[in-house]
């Protein structure tokens, strides 16, 4: 891999020889520039060294790195100038020279990929942008701090949510480490993932922008660094630091909690900490700052009242013998971004914006196994409930308290079941924004434009349909992309707008979920399906296709009537696939379609996968369960209505008009029933698209909510049968899958013939 | 010594399950065994093989139970009030398994286990871990793993 890169391995070590002294000085200038100290000959050295970096990197036409330098420049200019705050030029400044660090030291083993750094870098550009008009730091009344908040895009993309919790739950593991490294002394794999967490929390930090949290993660993370390093262990002094860094961290994350929910924040010192971490001398780092320390006490403080620099806390600190902690880090600071005049304004403001408190949830991690068991027992009492108000020693009570009582219940019950429900539900947003990227790049490859609307994104659906949903839609609309959206040109020639139109739409219609894939493209060729249909020997000498019928087609496998494979569909994964994985669901799709205007998709899903509306049909002595979205009507056929050979493949009914393929279930399933004659027992209709067929069974029982439940991997290969439910009777019933145990009849018949 | 047979003295330290099949004592490793049932409905699963009797509700869940008679290819015995249904627990996996009486726990010990003993023909040696000797009873322990696992429960559709 090496030898095909531009830069090879010698040259990639001979620059890190180059690199060392810029480096080093670039690495205490940095420390020593420590945001709270404003120095302008600082900040043209920093320049100076960034500048030198881009140099050397120059000589040896590394073509990387150069636009972050350029960035970093531009900050430390916009500081010098002071239209920006020293500390929040500065802070952007160390958060990109951590990440610079780190990509220049994967570039120098060798890499040649810096995803992460690039998007780090965007993610400041976009930042910097927002920090328009700053104003001066203000002098800070305490030694405590109150963090900025954060730009609004970061905020509506529930990132800062998300950082929240996970930096608790990573705090909460820290101290659990931390309490058994006191206790039992030296344990490495537990250092290791406290030093885990402090790095996770410095990147994200980092990339979020917030500096402080940042930049006590970052050194914190030194600091376990090292122990690592000299397998020392922490010791007493070093746990209690640790402790002090944690209890810090989680103050700055309750801080940023209160900020966004629209509290006010409570300060938070952060003191504690650095006094602590001065007195570790474990640090080379620290010890390097000390030396600077004892260099900057010799040489005063520039003392510049128009640069604001912010004073210690009381003044028996301020003074030289605690310039060592002044000179470790912020202290009490006040950071301004955007336009904010002052503090205290900000505070109302946010107060009154109630909206703001939405900002942050509370979230709580349980195993889905956990809620999958809820909803289990919570579908068994629906049913239970059920089946004691349908008994009939219940229906004949007459006390009406009785009933009343039972209303109660049942009424309790029902919101309880939604409850439960409710907790697998996630808007269908998350699947609508991953398609609406890929439409993006689709758009480009294929070089069609594309507009996408979406509509019904914050559609609730069960968490088994978001994780499934998703390959698809996207094959749906990969589709719709390729195949039905024309070429510009074509486009302009019948009169349409050059832009193709694509809808996607979701919403709720009673018991399901309908999702729609609408485009405004050349709608789809019947001539051709059906041409394709006959080649293939689908159609069965047929030739009285409805359009629908024809639509129908294309979901059978393997049916491609794409002239080209082109890089966007056509590879062979069919309609198919699509069809396969929305049944699964439970689902339907079908396709309406007017050649020259468009075509739809319409998938439709049940709310939930897991508790559905059943037809119990006894079939000699076993129990059949029918989803009832399935079952179309129940008859039983007149005796003149019979057509065909009775008990053979080809037996049918007459069924308004249309002769119905009668399917006995007995048969397939080689069970005994003494109903042979289907005059004498009862056909479900069920729907295939436009053809129905007419599953004949012994007996219908009673209808009822049930509980899905699977069957496991040993039964997978039951035709028909897609899992198994406890009936009111403690007894199992079979679930049938009506459509696929037609689908797989009428193959193997195909192949018989 | 097989793996299973260590396991067997290591692991369930020698304590057997023991039931009978006709006049047969059989025993599985105590850590396979999850619980015994008493004989109940047990509803029938079309396109399984005869040894496969259909699914049980076991406390809500539904579990496979199968009759070892059938798959020892013995011939078919009379339920009786004795009879009962042994679920095993293979890797998470519950099974029923249908024996005609409950004996009990016991403890063997090594020295009275034979690794790989010669039952003649009758039984599929792959379905046995070993046999025992306690007193004068012969305990053949099974290898309930091997009995019920690559197990396909689902024939192949025949046509019909």
């Amino acid at each position: 891999m090496v030898e095909q890169l531009e830069i090879s391995q010698e040259t990639r070590q001979e620059l890190e020889q180059a690199l060392v002294p810029v480096r080093q000085e670039l690495n205490l200038k940095l420390v020593m520039a420590d945001l709270r100290e404003y120095r302008l000959p600082g900040c043209g050295e920093i320049m100076n060294l960034f500048d030198s970096l881009a140099t050397t990197l120059d000589q040896y036409s590394v073509p990387y790195f150069q636009e972050a330098i350029n960035f970093v420049n531009n900050l430390l200019t916009e500081v010098v100038t002071e239209h920006i705050s020293h500390y929040t030029g500065l802070s952007y400044v160390l958060n990109l020279y951590e990440f610079l660090e780190e990509a220049l030291d994967d570039f120098l083993v060798g890499e040649n990929e810096f995803e992460f750094f690039d998007q780090a870098l965007v993610r400041l550009e976009k930042l910097f942008a927002g920090v328009e008009e700053v104003r001066k730091v203000e002098p800070a009344k305490t030694e405590d701090v109150i963090q900025d908040e954060l730009p609004a895009d970061i905020l509506e993309d529930g990132l800062a949510s998300d950082f929240i919790n996970e930096a608790m739950e990573g705090l909460e593991v820290v101290e659990e480490n931390l309490l058994s490294l006191e206790e039992n002394g030296e344990q490495p794999e537990r250092v290791d993932q406290v030093f885990r967490v402090m790095h996770t929390l410095k990147g994200t930090a980092g990339f979020l922008g917030m500096p402080i949290i940042g930049k006590i993660a970052h050194r914190t993370e030194d600091i376990l660094g090292q122990v690592r390093e000299r397998k020392q262990s922490l010791g007493s002094e070093g746990t209690d630091l640790l402790f002090t860094s944690v209890d810090t961290l989680k103050n700055l994350v309750n801080q940023f909690k209160e900020i966004l929910s629209g509290q006010p924040p409570t300060p938070v010192n952060l003191s504690r900490f650095y006094d602590k971490l001065s007195g570790f001398g474990l640090d080379e780092q620290g010890e390097a700052i000390l030396e600077e320390n004892s260099c900057v006490a010799e040489a005063p403080p520039v003392e510049n009242s128009a640069q604001q620099v912010i004073p210690m806390p009381g003044e028996q600190s301020a003074e030289a013998q605690d310039l060592q902690k002044k000179q470790l880090d912020v202290n009490d600071v006040i950071i301004a971004t955007k336009v904010q005049p002052s503090v205290p304004e900000k505070r109302q403001e946010t107060a009154t914006k109630n909206v703001k408190s939405s900002k942050f949830t509370e979230m709580l991690k349980v195993p889905a196994e956990k809620l999958d068991e809820l909803a289990g027992l919570v579908g068994e009492m629906v049913v239970a409930l059920s089946l004691l108000t349908q008994n009939p020693a219940i229906t004949e009570v007459q006390n009406r308290t009785v009933h009343k009582h039972l209303d109660h219940l049942e009424k309790i019950t029902e919101s309880l079941r939604d409850k439960v429900l409710g907790i697998r539900m996630f808007p269908i947003s998350t699947v609508f924004n991953k398609l609406s990227r890929q439409v993006r790049d689709l758009s480009k490859k294929s070089n069609k434009k594309i507009n996408l609307n979406i509509s019904g994104a914050e559609t609730l659906v069960d968490k088994t349909i978001i994780d499934n949903i998703y390959a698809p839609l996207m094959h749906l609309v990969r589709n719709s992309i390729d195949h039905g959206i024309e070429d510009a040109e074509e486009r302009v020639g019948t009169g349409k707008d050059i832009e193709g139109r694509i809808q996607l739409d979701a919403q709720h219609l009673g018991d399901s979920i309908l999702i729609t894939i609408k485009d405004d493209g050349k709608g789809l060729n019947t001539q051709a399906i059906l041409a394709k249909a006959i080649d293939r020997g689908l159609t069965g000498g047929r030739d009285n296709f409805t359009d629908k019928e024809i639509f129908s087609f294309i979901f059978l496998p393997g049916f491609s009537t794409a002239k080209k494979v082109t890089d966007i569909s056509g590879r062979g994964v069919g309609l198919d696939v699509v069809r396969r994985t929305v049944e699964s669901l439970r689902g339907k799709v079908t396709i309406d379609s007017i050649a020259g205007q468009g075509t739809s998709f319409i998938l439709n899903l049940p709310l939930t996968t897991s508790i559905i509306e059943g037809l119990v049909v006894r079939v000699g002595t076993t129990r059949f369960v029918l989803p009832i979205l399935d079952v179309y009507q129940t008859v039983t056929p007149l005796a003149g209505e019979l057509k065909g050979v009775q008990g053979k493949g080809s037996e049918f009914f007459l069924f308004a008009g249309n002769l119905v393929p009668i399917v006995r279930i007995h048969k397939i399933y080689d069970l005994d029933s003494h109903v042979v004659d289907p005059s004498e027992a009862v056909v479900v209709v069920v729907k295939d698209g436009d053809k129905k067929y007419g599953l004949m069974v012994d007996e219908l029982l009673h209808r009822q909510q049930i509980v899905i439940q699977s069957m496991g991997t040993r039964f997978e290969a039951l035709e028909g049968i897609s899992g198994g439910t406890i009936l009111g009777d403690g007894r199992v019933g079979l679930i049938l899958d009506p459509l696929e145990l037609i689908h797989n009849l009428y193959s193997r018949i195909h192949k018989a013939e | 010594m097989s793996e299973k047979s260590t396991q067997l003295f290591k692991e369930s330290g020698g304590k057997l399950l023991t039931f009978l099949i006709g006049e047969q004592e059989y025993g599985i490793q105590i850590l396979e065994a999850r619980e015994v049932v008493g004989l109940m409905e047990i509803d029938p699963v079309p396109q399984t093989p005869k040894f496969m009797k259909g699914v049980i509700n076991l406390r809500g869940k539904i579990i496979p139970v199968i009759d070892l008679r059938s798959k020892f290819g013995m011939e078919q015995g009379q339920g009786s009030s004795e009879s009962c249904i042994v679920v095993v627990d293979i890797q998470g996996k519950l099974t029923g398994t249908i024996v005609d009486f409950l004996v009990g726990v016991v403890t063997i010990e090594e020295k009275d286990f034979e690794d790989s003993p010669d039952l003649g023909a009758n039984i599929n040696t792959m379905f046995i871990t070993g046999m025992a000797k306690l007193d004068k009873r012969v305990i053949i322990v099974l290898d309930m793993e091997n009995v019920l696992s690559n197990e396909e429960l689902v024939l192949v559709h025949a046509d019909h």
